[in-house]
């Protein structure tokens, strides 16, 4: 399994628009070549948002940094991660990706979490490499307006790397507001949606997100679960078959070494909705088909 | 004298002076500023006793007719047929009186409100801008008097002789001349009754029925008999009177240690001029700052109304902190709070708490210098600032490793602000703990096939959970030195929908062991 290589792309200068002309022998070829590569930039423009590209935070699986416009979640927006503990879990990967280049604990970008409860669990975060001492927590957020703001000053703040907040619904004139405040910066933007108060199919929580994802836990032995269509995204229980003869087995062989998850992109500016069935080892990826 | 300050500074000057205003009618004359009318018929306030009402306090005119605090209502209405009642309110008028000592904050920054009736204000060093001791109190009793309220003054050095004085002295106001020196004080307070000492009833009773019912033949027994037969309390408050003993007077509101302030010809009322005040008061404030070389932990800025009301806001900083721009904008975010009513006279910006803050090098471009990371850590202190306002500065938390084996302990709670953070070990990577954290744990039904094995199913809120797996057992214990506390087996399991969840079984002494869900795993 490889990565991407760079985590964080620097952004691209856009091309003056003088360039379309040259002076050489072959130039209304050239000029031709130039104006359809600009074309394509303007189209991608208006996929990705009608800004223009900004630098990406690689997931860190190839298969679904491919699938991805840019190679990566766009930084400097606010994309939706729905679910519950499995989604926790893919935010603390994310974050983790954040840190990746800096030494030591002093140096790098801030993390922050905003939370509604107080159940977040500092200790659990380290397997998936959110260490001691990196992370800011704020909770017990009951409002969803003071969730909103503190999302919102978290994202203008430029010390701030990565923000989660645990959102309920958004209203469209408050996800344009957090969008319109990480926009330019290098800040990676995670509404967590947990629990029941996403719709079921679409999951249209932050109405304008950049993408959304939905993580759930899929049982660890089930092979038998196949990406089906990426128009069905409707996660299913698992076979009943399966489930038997798993139950067949003695059941107090121990756990496997990590929980399986489905991470389905349902919604992507400028990319087509994919999921995968994966595995995050404490260190990598591992996806299966 | 041993444990007064002046004596050990060797300064001439008393360093307190104690102004008591006692308000006899207050819980009358405090409803007759909402009832004008009446104040001019006999007026009572009446609390229900036992079957009966009784009569609580009077005004003026009630106390002239004959009415007077004790007395049933019946009693009352037999001599004055048209009193006017009220139900008494002692909260109202507890908050009244607080109110009513910080308006007297104008007189001098430390003052509080005594009992249910009196107001005590420490002018020592205030005197000069009033114009002299005289001056101040006759401003006093004026403005007291546009209230619709009738006081009675005295001023001495302790409080105690101040407060005797204004409720027992002979003539209004009462004077203890400064520097008289216990001496000087138990001269004047001789004639007084022991009441005056500010003695339960029960008490002061006790030692007149012993004829000791004048100050004077009390301070003339020997104080050890006194405390064998009538306790140590005569004592300490004849001390305290006298300035022998320590009596402190606890101010509203911590003294601030820089202040700016600004007033106004013509009052003031919107956001826009509150905000210019502000601007220029923090100018003000910064620099005071600067020069002392200390930064502020804590700011309070107090609007002073024409109508005699205040509002403030309060706002705390992570670290000391005396440029302006951060503090504008935590200021910014409470401006709305602030109620201007009528208009505003008068604007006075403290920083109630400071703490020393050393200069720090910058460059050319006013940056400072050094390594990238520490202009983020400013921006990011200026962030939580604005979080802790909003939010409350409890809420923010760095979780940091805690030598415990409890999972709730395990967590404590570092500095927020990094920038000496030690570099503490981390929690141990090896070991599967939960991203979520039930507190407190859930109990729930767990099926086992053995009495000590792992669980085969658990019901959470009515559901079934058939576990493929469960992993353990992680047998985790209390410290030795807490409350013993049963231990507990910990297991991760996996239901069949793949939830994994911490369970624990803990150990019952005697009785059946129980289980309880404690985390949830991603």
């Amino acid at each position: 399994m490889s990565t991407v290589p760079q985590t964080r792309s620097r952004p691209q200068p856009r091309r003056a628009p003088e360039a379309v002309h040259t002076w050489r022998a072959d130039g209304t070829r050239q000029r031709r070549r130039t104006v359809a590569e600009s074309l394509r930039r303007t189209i991608r423009g208006v996929e990705e948002g009608g800004s223009s590209p900004g630098p990406h935070l690689a997931v860190g699986a190839a298969e679904i940094d491919r699938a991805l416009p840019g190679g990566g979640l766009r930084l400097g927006c606010v994309h939706e991660v729905v679910g519950d503990e499995a989604a926790t879990g893919f935010c603390a990967v994310l974050l983790a990706r954040c840190l990746r280049g800096t030494q030591d604990n002093r140096s790098g970008p801030a993390l922050l979490w905003l939370s509604r409860g107080s159940d977040l669990y500092a200790p659990g975060l380290v397997r998936y490499g959110v260490g001691a001492g990196r992370l800011l927590v704020v909770s017990g957020l009951k409002r969803d307006e003071d969730v909103h703001w503190a999302m919102e000053e978290a994202l203008r703040c430029p010390a701030v790397g990565a923000v989660v907040a645990e959102t309920g619904r958004v209203g469209l004139a408050a996800s344009r507001r957090l969008m319109l405040a990480a926009e330019g910066k290098e800040v990676l933007g995670l509404a967590l949606s947990r629990g029941s108060c996403v719709g079921r199919r679409h999951g249209a929580g932050v109405r304008s997100a950049f993408s959304r994802w939905r993580v759930t836990a899929v049982q660890a032995g089930n092979r038998a679960r196949q990406p089906r269509s990426p128009w069905e995204v409707c996660p299913r229980a698992p076979s009943g078959r399966t489930g038997r003869r798993e139950e067949a087995a003695p059941p107090h062989r121990s756990a496997d070494s990590s929980a399986r998850w489905l991470v389905q992109l349902l919604h992507c500016r400028g990319g087509r909705p994919a999921e995968w069935l994966a595995r995050w080892t404490g260190d990598d990826w591992r996806l299966s088909e | 004298m041993a444990s007064d300050p002046a004596a050990s500074s060797g300064r001439e000057a008393p360093t307190r002076r104690i102004v008591a205003a006692w308000l006899p009618w207050w819980p009358t004359e405090r409803l007759g500023r909402e009832l004008p009318e009446a104040l001019s018929h006999p007026f009572v306030t009446v609390a229900e006793g036992r079957d009966r009402l009784i009569i609580e306090a009077c005004s003026p005119v009630a106390a002239r007719a004959g009415l007077g605090p004790g007395m049933t209502l019946a009693d009352g209405r037999a001599i004055v047929p048209e009193v006017v009642v009220r139900p008494a309110d002692p909260a109202a008028d507890a908050l009244a009186l607080e109110r009513l000592a910080r308006w007297a904050g104008r007189f001098t920054p430390r003052v509080m409100p005594d009992g249910t009736d009196t107001i005590l204000l420490d002018i020592a060093g205030c005197t000069r801008l009033f114009g002299g001791e005289e001056a101040l109190m006759a401003s006093l009793r004026s403005a007291l008097r546009d209230f619709g309220l009738t006081a009675r003054l005295a001023v001495a050095d302790t409080p105690g002789a101040a407060w005797a004085l204004a409720r027992y002295g002979p003539e209004d106001p009462g004077v203890v001349p400064a520097g008289a020196g216990p001496s000087g004080i138990g001269r004047a307070l001789a004639r007084l009754p022991v009441a005056a000492l500010r003695l339960a009833a029960e008490t002061a009773g006790e030692l007149a029925s012993f004829g000791l019912d004048r100050i004077g033949r009390l301070a003339a027994m020997a104080p050890a008999q006194l405390t064998r037969r009538f306790g140590p309390e005569p004592v300490r408050r004849l001390e305290q009177a006298l300035g022998l003993a320590a009596d402190s007077i606890a101010s509203l509101s911590p003294l601030p240690r820089r202040t700016a302030h600004r007033a106004f010809a013509d009052p003031i009322s919107t956001v826009a001029d509150i905000r210019a005040a502000v601007d220029g008061l923090l100018d003000d404030l910064c620099l005071a700052l600067h020069r002392a070389g200390e930064g502020a932990r804590r700011l309070h800025l107090l609007c002073r109304r024409v109508d005699g009301a205040h509002s403030a806001v309060t706002v705390g900083t992570s670290r000391p902190l005396r440029r302006k721009r951060p503090l504008g904008v935590l200021f910014e975010e409470k401006l709305e709070q602030i109620r201007p009513g009528f208009g505003i006279d008068e604007i006075v910006l403290s920083a109630e708490v400071v703490e020393t803050l050393s200069e720090t090098q910058t460059d050319w471009l006013g940056k400072v210098a050094g390594e990238r990371h520490a202009e983020d850590e400013e921006v990011l202190a200026d962030l939580l600032d604005r979080l802790g306002n909003r939010l409350g500065f409890g809420r923010i938390e760095r979780p940091a490793p805690r030598q415990s084996w409890m999972p709730e302990r395990g967590v404590g709670r570092g500095r927020v602000l990094r920038t000496d953070a030690p570099r503490a070990p981390g929690w141990p990577p090896g070991r599967r703990r939960p991203l979520r954290l039930l507190s407190p744990p859930e109990s729930i039904e767990a099926v086992t096939p053995v009495a000590d094995g792992p669980p085969l199913a658990f019901r959470r809120r009515g559901r079934l959970h058939r576990l493929r797996t469960a992993e353990g057992p992680e047998r985790l214990e209390c410290e030795w030195w807490r409350e013993e506390a049963p231990s507990r087996d910990y297991y991760l399991a996996e239901d069949e929908a793949g939830g994994r969840y911490w369970l624990y079984r803990e150990e019952g002494r005697g009785a059946a062991s129980r289980w309880f869900l404690h985390g949830l795993f991603a």
